[in-house]
């Protein structure tokens, strides 16, 4: 996998975590009548960006950037 | 749901913790006998898991039926949520303990033994015609094999748990607007999806095993390729029956927009485990 291409995709994928880990502390804070929308925020941007790490994979294939093993 | 109490429930002894230790031990047992091909392997795996499926159903049960009696205070409210950190947590290790072999073997224990590094030596202690080729079958291993490709099957099924964490948005979303139907539309579609998942799995693994030559034996990428992804394959299994769980739970009315903590807590595991298989996707398929 070029750098180009790696760079954005672990930047991508450390947001996710970063993202996923925001979640898990606004669960532990947020319930009973303090519960507010921010885990249900938070776990959509994880899906969005999911999704454009997924893209950005296949774009990075399509143009020949990525040359998966096993190809 | 009662009035909040305002003292911390402590539930009666509890038969369910012995009954985990008892399934768990006929299914090792029962893999152990089935290793060295003995005739009761199978039957103690069957009964390890039929002993589970009796502990989820009646673990789960009993926890539901202490909430809706309202039984639990704040604080019990709030050691739930610190039981899903401590668990998460360990569930974190366990997947960084083997995305760390996947890295420890092709970073640095390869180098040493191809006679690079500071443990260059070994390359000529142990094996003088070792060199590193990734994916590589091993200096013992005679018999070649094709590696997984990732696109196929798992780009698929890369496909499938993205459109899975969006059906769970979804469901969120209805359950935090008390639009119930969207709830269960969006749990159902979620678990199908998860199901989808594991079963396009296991037909990948036949592949791999029929057509590929790709086994448990295919030196250390076969073993971490299987390790890796078995072991995410079962978290995604364990995931649909939970939320299968709370499918159950949101048919019969149980989460209001406030209070739904064990909806939110598998919702977040499911995408704990969408995250863990981009990085499958990227470290064992793609790099």
């Amino acid at each position: 996998m070029g750098f180009t291409f790696k760079l954005p995709a672990l930047v991508l994928l450390a947001l996710i975590l970063g993202v996923l880990i925001e979640a898990l502390y606004f669960l532990s804070k947020d319930h009973g009548d303090k519960d507010k929308t921010r885990v249900a925020r938070a776990l959509s941007l994880r899906a969005s960006l999911a999704l454009i790490l997924f893209l950005l994979l296949i774009a990075g294939a399509f143009l020949g950037f990525i040359r998966p093993h096993g190809m | 749901m009662s009035q909040t109490p305002a003292s911390y429930y402590v539930p009666d002894p509890s038969p369910w913790p012995i009954i985990a230790v008892a399934s768990v031990f006929s299914i090792l047992l029962g893999s152990v006998l089935s290793i060295n091909g003995l005739f009761p392997g199978m039957m103690f795996i069957i009964l390890g898991f039929a002993l589970f499926a009796y502990l989820l159903f009646g673990w789960f049960g009993d926890i539901v039926r202490e909430n809706m009696a309202g039984l639990y205070s704040e604080q019990v409210d709030s050691s739930f949520r610190q039981g899903m950190i401590w668990f998460i947590a360990s569930e974190v290790f366990f997947f960084l303990t083997f995305f760390g072999a996947l890295w420890y073997l092709r970073n640095v224990a390869a180098d040493w033994l191809t006679g690079k590094g500071y443990l260059a030596g070994t390359h000529e202690l142990l094996y003088n015609q070792f060199f590193s080729e990734w994916p590589r079958t091993g200096p013992g291993v005679k018999e070649e094999f094709t590696p997984m490709s990732a696109w196929g099957v798992p780009a698929l099924n890369t496909v499938i748990l993205l459109s899975s964490g969006a059906t769970l948005t979804w469901a969120h979303w209805g359950l935090k607007a008390e639009n119930r139907k969207l709830l269960v539309r969006g749990l159902i579609a979620t678990i199908g999806l998860g199901l989808l998942f594991v079963v396009l799995q296991a037909w990948e693994y036949q592949e791999a095993y029929q057509h590929l030559n790709l086994t448990l034996k295919s030196g250390v990428y076969g073993s971490t390729f299987y390790l890796l992804t078995g072991f995410h394959g079962l978290h995604v299994t364990l995931g649909a029956i939970m939320l299968a769980a709370i499918l159950g739970r949101s048919l019969k009315g149980h989460f209001t927009p406030q209070n739904h903590f064990a909806f939110e807590a598998v919702a977040w595991y499911w995408h704990f485990v969408d995250v863990v298989w981009l990085g499958l996707f990227i470290f064992v398929y793609m790099m």
